[in-house]
């Protein structure tokens, strides 16, 4: 919680709207303390009347009634207001500034928190603390002003039944806290068994044509039964512990008032001077002080959770922000790779063991080999999105750790394995900034083979999320013709042909090596076919380089001419 | 936005975290994706009536409990009245009655305790019933729906959006029947209660109390309906933040690589500015209908005290304590009145909720058949099969084949030219538009699902293991599978060498996602359960594409085993790996455009003959 300054800090521009916010509640506060009085006087006076008695007094009070209700109207609906902007402003200066750091986090730091989680982060989180300020901010002015006008006017009553009364506050709080604390852990269990149903479920759907052909829906359906009944059985647990506060609350705050009506009897009895009349105002006071107690109840209810959002939170806004700028430097495209190793945060063996080789610019290299050889593992070294373990990778001439992610993606266009794309049309899809005309963009799609279906649906084609409206090979084309638009020394193509039957991975490659002649391509493949006319092959295998060479030279390799037996069945 | 929730009573705690608003930003961010049956107002309220009735038992005891509850205390005032009385009379200078008053305290204490008792029951019993019995038994429902859901709605449903469903959707059903069996039994008894005891002492007055009752549902309603436009854009443009932030995050490679940073901050900023527009304001209307019944409450007691003083002067014959006591109850209106103007929001999402829920339960089921029969499956058979996935489609036209046991099939041709369609017909996933399929004679769609589907072993592209044991896994769909069989079926996939490398060997728990091996490995665990189910027809469907090329070298001579006496469909991309099959089908645009061996589609130098070539050409 220390970190809460964080968020206090997005208070500061409207430091206006707080006070403001917190003085109209006051005055509100005040206008709702003179009411109870109010209504007295009026019950008093209607007391008071008797046939043809002219009811001034009481019109009176009753207009002075209606000018208080309206003036803390008046002031509450103006307080509302404040608090809508105050807290709507705040929730979107929160989105805004997770988002903007998320923006600038690397993928690394992504991947270790997950997307799923930083999406609860950048939405649900803020919702959590937002409710939460909005309610400490109502609380901090009705709860002090409700126990302390309470207590005070209770003892001007009689100390003995105040203090009967006010050594049961700390006890409730007490108890509060401590159902509070027993909720925690349940809550938490809760939601294991929640994410475990939902993990069935998932499952279920991802895999349903297995469980078709297997015929074992019934039996994933028990599973899912066994899961649900086991969430219910916790929940009602969770539940029935975090419920029963209130009865409990209301309870302790009635023996109260028993105790109260007892001992002031005794004292009255006993002729110690307390009137019956104050005993019942003492009884309205406990009421006023518990509904205090209550607001803050909820308060402290949340704080948990809210603790826990603020500490998921702080897991993103404390992710080094990584290094931007000079996004003009343009380099040449030259690639060394010095001993560059790689391995994964939590593994023992390297994913990929010290590698040497050297691209010249302008170069076509071929990285070859199956899943698991490394030569992905490479690909995401070159990006400069993960660094590598071990040696140094220098790309133009510049060791690859000492240039920024813009002076990176200036001089490296990168084709991933799976592409990602974004609910927008296709002309933002592939150009965002609106930086090229229509002619480039069409010379960019007919280069990817995609300019026919570009043509046939438009430049404004609306792309769902994710590209779901678009098949694997579409895909593939499309984030083939989003790096052709690009002008970049160096183009990375990770498995980019993979969805494409031969045929048209033929052409596309066909219309590269016109288009990028001149510029260094590295193209990761399992395709020999792929590799085959490229100036230099890497074999990988096991996370290591084991041969590199042209085509022919290869073929003296056991390894390479396995692979290309296996795909080419031998003949030829 | 949310009004804040005064009570935890909604049923499952995780309903709180994720109940209102940001359940609803799920709603419209992919409200294409989790299509349901449109129900009318009066059709979910039948379908939520038939699931509560057999609860209604227990809802009947859980209102009796709670009706004791306030009956308990609302005694209680009674006996703080004794209480007081017997002390006012001891300071109007009569004996203090000791015998009296410990007696009322302790009916008061009895009455307290009475109620605490009751409460704590109540909550109970309504916890556990909700929970358990309405709750739970909706989500199994569910769940068996999606047993008789055709493959079709699965494919074309967001997979996220329909378990948001089947968690945040119910938690709202049961919290709100819960809610407002509280509310009804608190709320109205106590309304009820003050408008009994108004008329009984006078009628003018009373009217007064139902005409403002009247006023603060009127004000309840309007504000709601003005505040539900806000809600509805706020909702809509939260969806689509949600759906701009989750695209960022999961993309940030090509955001970063393509410098597409700002394009998003944009499109994130500008969504962000519309939802705070329509938040502030629909914020300060919900917000406002608390104060506004306050404030109504007073007015309420304003004109009664008036009007009781008038009445009092005029001499109609009302006494003073009369109107006192009803100018008292008129104090308590507003705490009824108040709760039923919260219910109106939370009646609202209930509705949706049960709209979605009982919406997808009325969805299409697939036909059963009842017809069985054991299939030798000597002969499988395409007459004229045309299909889309989509009406009006076809990918497939007009498919013809025959095929006879122990033929190996091979079906290739560019992608989205139907190959997997096929595949998908072949085990009734989806059924044909027109034309029929036949094994052994028969038509499968006159034939259970179930005993069509035996006859298949299926190795498909995409990988499926679930979260259980190596072991578990490859025995999947065999009942009853010992240690040995299981071993034996690795050991023929090859991947008993990786799977003795495992900290637990056949005991390894693949995690969800199986982050813990890789795809290769995955995909030979696959094709260990293919070996294991060792049923008639084989289908292989890109099956190899994701093993690599050396692994696959083995496999294939696994498969090649495995092939012998089966009938086998595949499908592959690399054409290496069908050079060897009986006859190959080159599928392009739904139609079978060349068929014949790969020898015959060589000399014919045709499509497949130019797809062949184009894997080793050189640029």
């Amino acid at each position: 919680m220390s970190k809460l300054s964080r968020y206090i800090t997005l208070l500061k521009p409207f430091r206006r709207h707080v006070f403001g916010y917190l003085f109209l509640l006051c005055c509100c506060c005040a206008c709702n303390l003179i009411q109870p009085l109010l209504m007295d006087v009026a019950v008093e006076q209607i007391n008071a009347l008797g046939a043809n008695s002219a009811p001034t007094d009481l019109m009176i009070t009753c207009a002075v009634m209606l000018g208080a209700a309206l003036l803390s109207l008046g002031f509450i609906l103006g307080a509302t207001k404040l608090s809508a902007v105050l807290s709507n402003e705040l929730t979107a200066a929160m989105r805004s500034a997770i988002f903007e750091h998320a923006s600038n986090i690397s993928v690394a730091d992504i991947g270790r928190i997950g997307v799923a989680a930083m999406l609860d982060r950048s939405t649900y989180d803020i919702l959590g603390i937002m409710d939460f300020l909005a309610l400490a901010l109502n609380a901090a002015v009705t709860v002090p002003v409700y126990i302390i006008v309470g207590c005070v006017m209770a003892i001007r009553i009689d100390g003995v039944l105040a203090s009967v009364m006010i050594v049961f506050i700390p006890l409730i709080i007490v108890m509060i806290v401590c159902v509070t604390r027993l909720v925690k852990p349940l809550q938490k269990r809760s939601n294991l068994y929640l994410d475990k149903q939902n993990a069935i479920v998932h499952e279920r759907l991802s895999g349903i044509r297995v469980i078709r052909a297997f015929n074992r829906e019934p039996y994933e359906h028990a599973r899912m039964a066994d899961a649900t009944n086991v969430m219910a059985t916790n929940f009602v647990k969770t539940n029935v512990t975090m419920s029963v506060m209130s009865p409990i609350a209301v309870f302790i705050m009635n023996i109260v008032t028993v105790l109260v009506l007892f001992i002031g009897a005794k004292r009255i009895t006993a002729g110690i001077a307390v009137n019956t009349g104050g005993i019942v105002q003492l009884l309205q006071y406990l009421s006023m002080i518990m509904s205090a107690i209550f607001t803050s109840a909820w308060a402290i209810v949340q704080f948990p959770r809210v603790r826990v959002s603020v500490g998921r939170m702080n897991e993103v806004f404390d992710c080094p922000r990584i290094e931007r700028g000079s996004a003009d430097c343009v380099m040449d495209g030259s690639a060394i790779a010095l001993d560059v190793s790689y391995r994964y945060p939590d593994s023992s063996v390297d994913a990929l063991e010290p590698v040497t080789f050297t691209v010249k610019s302008g170069d076509k290299i071929a990285l070859i080999g199956g899943t698991g050889s490394g030569k992905s593992t490479l690909m995401m070294l070159f990006t400069g999105m993960t660094k590598p373990t071990g040696g140094e990778l220098v790309l133009g001439g510049k060791s690859i750790g000492s240039l920024t992610v813009d002076e990176i993606s200036r001089n490296v266009t990168t084709v991933f394995q799976k592409s990602d794309f974004f609910t927008a049309t296709l002309r933002e899809n592939i150009d965002p900034l609106g930086r090229y005309t229509d002619e480039q963009v069409f010379a960019a799609l007919d280069c990817a083979e995609f300019g026919e279906f570009a043509r046939k649906v438009g430049l404004d084609y609306k792309i769902d999320q994710g590209g779901s409206n678009l098949s694997g090979g579409q895909k593939q084309r499309l984030a083939l013709a989003r790096a052709f638009l690009r002008d970049t020394p160096i183009y990375l193509f990770d498995d980019s042909f993979s969805a494409l039957d031969y045929l048209t991975e033929k052409r596309v490659r066909k219309n590269m090596n016109a288009a990028l002649s001149g510029k260094t391509c590295i193209i990761a493949t399992q395709r020999v076919s792929t590799a085959y006319n490229c100036d230099k092959i890497l074999l990988f295998d096991g996370g290591r380089l084991i041969a590199s060479g042209t085509h022919d030279e290869l073929m003296q390799n056991a390894v390479y001419k396995e692979i290309y037996v296996s795909q080419t069945g031998g003949e030829r | 936005m949310k009004k804040r929730p005064e009570k935890k009573m909604d049923n499952d705690s995780r309903a709180q975290n994720i109940e209102g608003v940001e359940n609803d930003e799920k709603e419209s961010f992919s409200s294409s994706k989790f299509e349901v049956v449109e129900l009318s107002g009066k059709q979910t309220l039948k379908a939520l009536a038939r699931d509560i009735k057999p609860i209604s038992g227990w809802i009947a005891l859980c209102v009796l409990v709670s009706l004791v509850a306030v009956v308990l205390v609302s005694l209680a005032p009674t006996y703080v009245g004794n209480v007081v009385n017997i002390i006012n009379d001891y300071v109007g200078g009569k004996a203090f009655d000791n015998d009296a008053f410990i007696k009322q305290i302790v009916v008061l204490a009895a009455c307290y305790g009475g109620y605490a008792v009751f409460s704590v029951l109540n909550i109970f019993l309504m916890n556990n019933v909700m929970s358990r019995h309405f709750n739970n038994k909706l989500r199994i429902k569910m769940s068996e729906k999606i047993m008789r859901l055709p493959v079709s709605y699965i494919d074309k449903t967001s997979k996220g959006e329909l378990i948001e469903r089947m968690t945040d959707d119910v938690s709202v059903i049961g919290g709100t029947v819960h809610d407002m069996i509280n509310l009804i039994v608190t709320g109205f008894f106590q309304l009820v209660l003050i408008l009994v005891f108004a008329f009984m002492q006078d009628w003018h007055m009373a009217l007064v109390i139902v005409g403002i009752g009247l006023v603060c549902v009127a004000v309840a309603a309007i504000m709601s309906g003005r505040s539900s436009k806000y809600f509805t854009s706020y909702m809509s443009q939260n969806g689509k933040l949600y759906s701009v932030i989750e695209e960022t995050y999961s993309g940030m490679k090509t955001v970063r690589s393509y410098g597409m940073e700002g394009f998003m901050r944009r499109r994130h900023a500008d969504i962000n500015g519309r939802i705070l527009k329509s938040g502030k304001r629909g914020y300060f209307i919900v917000n406002s209908m608390g104060p506004l019944m306050t404030f109504i409450t007073t007015v309420a007691f304003a004109l009664i005290c008036l009007i009781g003083g008038y009445m009092i002067i005029g001499g109609v014959g009302i006494t003073v304590g009369a109107v006192i006591a009803v100018v008292l109850y008129a104090q308590q209106l507003s705490s009824p009145l108040g709760s039923l103007a919260n219910s109106m929001g939370m009646f609202q999402r209930a509705k949706i909720a049960s709209k979605r829920i009982y919406g997808m339960l009325a969805l299409p089921e697939i036909e059963e058949q009842t017809q069985t029969a054991k299939l030798e499956c000597d002969a499988v058979e395409f007459q004229h099969v045309r299909f889309g996935y989509v009406p009006d489609t076809p990918v497939i036209k007009d498919l013809d084949l025959r095929v006879k046991r122990g033929q190996k099939i091979a079906i290739v041709g560019p992608t989205g030219g139907g190959k997997t369609t096929i595949v998908n017909l072949l085990m009734r996933f989806y059924d044909p538009d027109s034309g029929r399929i036949l094994i052994d004679g028969t038509d499968t769609k006159t034939l259970d699902r179930d005993c069509v589907r035996d006859c298949f072993d299926m190795v498909l592209q995409d990988t499926w293991l679930f979260g259980g044991t190596i072991a578990d896994n490859v025995a999947y769909g065999v009942e009853n599978a010992t240690r040995e069989q299981i071993e034996s079926a690795c050991k023929a996939a090859f991947c008993d060498g990786f799977i003795a490398t495992m900290p637990n060997g056949y005991d390894t728990i693949i995690t969800q996602g199986a982050a813990n091996i890789s795809q290769g490995q995955k995909q030979l665990l696959t094709i260990a359960r293919a070996f294991m189910a060792n049923r008639p027809i084989l289908i292989l469907d890109e099956a190899t594409s994701n093993v690599d090329t050396r692994t696959e070298t083995l496999l294939q001579r696994a498969m090649d085993k495995l092939m012998t006496g089966r009938t086998c469909f595949v499908i592959a991309h690399r054409l290496s790996t069908i050079i060897n099959a009986d006859e190959i089908l080159v599928v392009k645009d739904g139609e079978i455009i060349e068929c014949g061996t790969h020898g015959e589609l060589m000399d014919k130098n045709g499509f497949y003959a130019d797809m062949f070539n184009s894997q080793y050409s050189i640029i």
